[in-house]
């Protein structure tokens, strides 16, 4: 995803998360998955490892938001062509 | 808070060797960067070169204020597992920063930013919007500020068990606050964050590691007291409160990343690459600290069943009570954990004072008082109306006005609606000042309105994204309706980018 060995040494296009669409459909899914309106209100059961499902399933949907953010911010922002060697405190 | 049975001595010996580190930092700061007082980049952002550790650390201690452990663990208590929404809507911030911070960061390296409203200028010109998102995000900065010195006096009245007057306390630690923000501005702030974002970490864990000891050692056994005696806080909310919950996570998640001390904490960033590292840490945090307070709050159903919604707010204070009583590990934890939170207070509100001068130095003295002032009169200026504001907030958090309290609750509900301006003016370039500030002024006053009349929500949507919605029509329409190339407006954004997009 971050392409640095097939494009080394050609100048690289600017890359920016709010020009890739998957990225914000992505987002607005793990988003309203995780709101548990689909669920019939005052349901409890079934548990599934002690927790309630829907709970279980709106905390999944929560990790895998948490895991999409960091990724993008990773791999789909890269606007400047920087030094891999730059950073730290 | 005003009962911990491990306050008293040891709390004072705590927050006087918190006071005196937070103080060494600002000194060694202000001897190893002589110059930082005398320009408004090195003062109000480090001179656009925090690094990656530090960056990280300043903006989940800017983020988490010591209210995301002591008032979200009640709230856990009091909704069960529907507060679950709190971990979505801290992690949404993250996707509040990738709809305009990899632009915004190239933006305004470029034309050297320093305050959020820089952008504005230079994208829509004119002074009347600048201005009116200026006083918004003063007022919300100002209520913010208000809300960190309340907590303050609740925590260090609890730490210090009532053997220090709790307004000389708050006092002491606004001033210890004001110095070392004087001497190293920005790098000081974020450099007291380090040390403040570790005591929050290390006191929200070590909460839940003796919370979790007097629950009989399991999440499960808690979980399955709440399912038998108070399934209500296990069971899926109406949809009415789902509606809130998305509500929320969306006004959250963008209003967030809007606030100024966190756009003043893009500029400062020294690299894109630092930047994109910190908020991709950034994005994990609320699992581990939200999350935590989340099963924090849980606990406390099973070991202090029946609170009512006042007697609730003493959560965290009565499970540090029962935690600190376990042995003499966690009676030394429970204190540095209720450093921890003073900590997370005091690094939330040094940035928003410093974000606070910022706006008055640049965007209001600079700008429309002494026009061609030098900047280190700007930034002396910025610091002393920062004092007043503390002074004047201090008198109304000790003597709450009776009238309008609403008008001193208003943060989100303003703050987001700059939001049109910073995220279709980075990427629609037909977007024009007129409807932008139109919008703006709307949105402002609909959503300070329904406040103000006491209308929480609106089908379950929050007044602030109601103000919002219109915000955006006005701005959209308005601009629409203007003929292309009609007045001026400066090409936005990134070169390149640009280039690539059209």
């Amino acid at each position: 995803m971050t392409g640095t060995s097939e494009d080394a040494g050609r100048p690289r296009a600017p890359r920016e998360p709010i020009r890739r669409p998957w990225v914000w459909i992505v987002t607005a899914v793990l988003i309203v998955g995780g709101v548990p309106w689909y669920w019939p209100p005052g349901t409890v059961h079934p548990l599934v490892l002690g927790v309630p499902l829907w709970a279980l399933v709106s905390m999944a949907f929560t990790v895998a938001l948490a895991a999409h953010l960091s990724h993008v911010c990773r791999t789909q922002w890269a606007m400047a062509d920087e030094d891999e060697g730059e950073g730290g405190a | 808070m005003n009962e911990l049975t491990f306050g008293g001595a040891p709390g004072i010996a705590v927050l006087t060797a918190y006071a005196v580190i937070m103080l060494g930092i600002g000194f060694w700061v202000s001897r190893r960067r002589p110059g930082v007082r005398d320009g408004l980049k090195s003062y109000y952002l480090a001179g656009g070169h925090l690094g990656a550790v530090v960056l990280f650390f300043t903006l989940y201690a800017s983020q988490y204020s010591g209210n995301n452990v002591v008032g979200y663990a009640p709230a856990a208590y009091r909704s069960g597992f529907t507060w679950w929404q709190s971990v979505t809507f801290m992690t949404a911030i993250i996707g509040g920063y990738l709809l305009f911070a990899p632009r915004l960061y190239t933006v305004a390296k470029r034309e050297g930013f320093v305050t959020p409203t820089d952008w504005m200028r230079y994208r829509f010109g004119g002074a009347r919007g600048p201005l009116l998102a200026a006083l918004l995000m003063l007022w919300a900065l100002a209520n913010f500020l208000l809300e960190q010195l309340v907590a303050m006096g609740h925590g260090i009245a609890g730490l210090t068990g009532g053997t220090v007057p709790y307004q000389a306390a708050v006092i002491g630690f606004v001033v210890v606050m004001l110095a070392y923000s004087w001497m190293g501005g920005m790098r000081a702030v974020a450099f007291t964050d380090v040390m403040q974002g570790i005591a929050l970490l290390v006191g929200v864990t070590v909460l839940l590691a003796g919370g979790l000891w007097l629950a009989g050692g399991s999440l499960g056994g808690v979980v399955d007291h709440i399912i038998a005696n108070e399934p209500e806080k296990a069971a899926v909310p109406p949809v009415r409160d789902s509606v809130n919950w998305l509500s929320l996570v969306v006004m959250v998640g963008i209003g967030a990343a809007l606030y100024p001390h966190a756009v003043q904490r893009i500029y400062a960033a020294d690299s894109e690459r630092t930047l994109k590292r910190s908020l991709s840490r950034m994005a994990w945090m609320p699992l581990v600290t939200t999350g935590v307070v989340f099963a924090v709050g849980l606990i406390g159903i099973r070991l202090f069943p029946g609170l009512d919604d006042t007697e609730s707010e003493q959560l965290v204070g009565l499970i540090a009570n029962e935690v600190a009583g376990i042995n003499v590990f966690f009676y030394v934890m429970m204190i540095l954990l209720f450093g921890g939170v003073v900590a997370a207070i005091v690094s939330t509100a040094d940035s928003v004072l410093l974000s606070l001068s910022s706006i008055i130095s640049k965007d209001v003295y600079a700008r429309h008082i002494a026009p061609g002032a030098d900047e280190k009169k700007a930034v002396a200026v910025g610091k002393g109306v920062g004092v007043a504001a503390v002074a004047v907030l201090l008198v109304l958090a000790w003597n709450p006005p009776t009238l309008l309290v609403n008008i001193f609750v208003l943060k989100f509900e303003l703050l987001i609606q700059v939001a049109p301006a910073f995220i279709l003016g980075l990427y629609w370039k037909r977007l024009a000042e007129g409807p932008v500030f139109w919008g703006m002024a709307a949105g402002a006053a609909l959503a300070g309105g329904l406040v103000l009349a006491g209308v929480e929500d609106v089908y379950g949507v929050h007044g602030g994204l109601v103000g919002l919605a219109l915000n955006t029509l006005v701005c959209v329409v308005g601009s629409l309706m203007r003929r292309p190339g009609a007045g001026p407006v400066p090409v936005p954004g990134v070169r390149d980018a640009e280039r690539s997009a059209d």
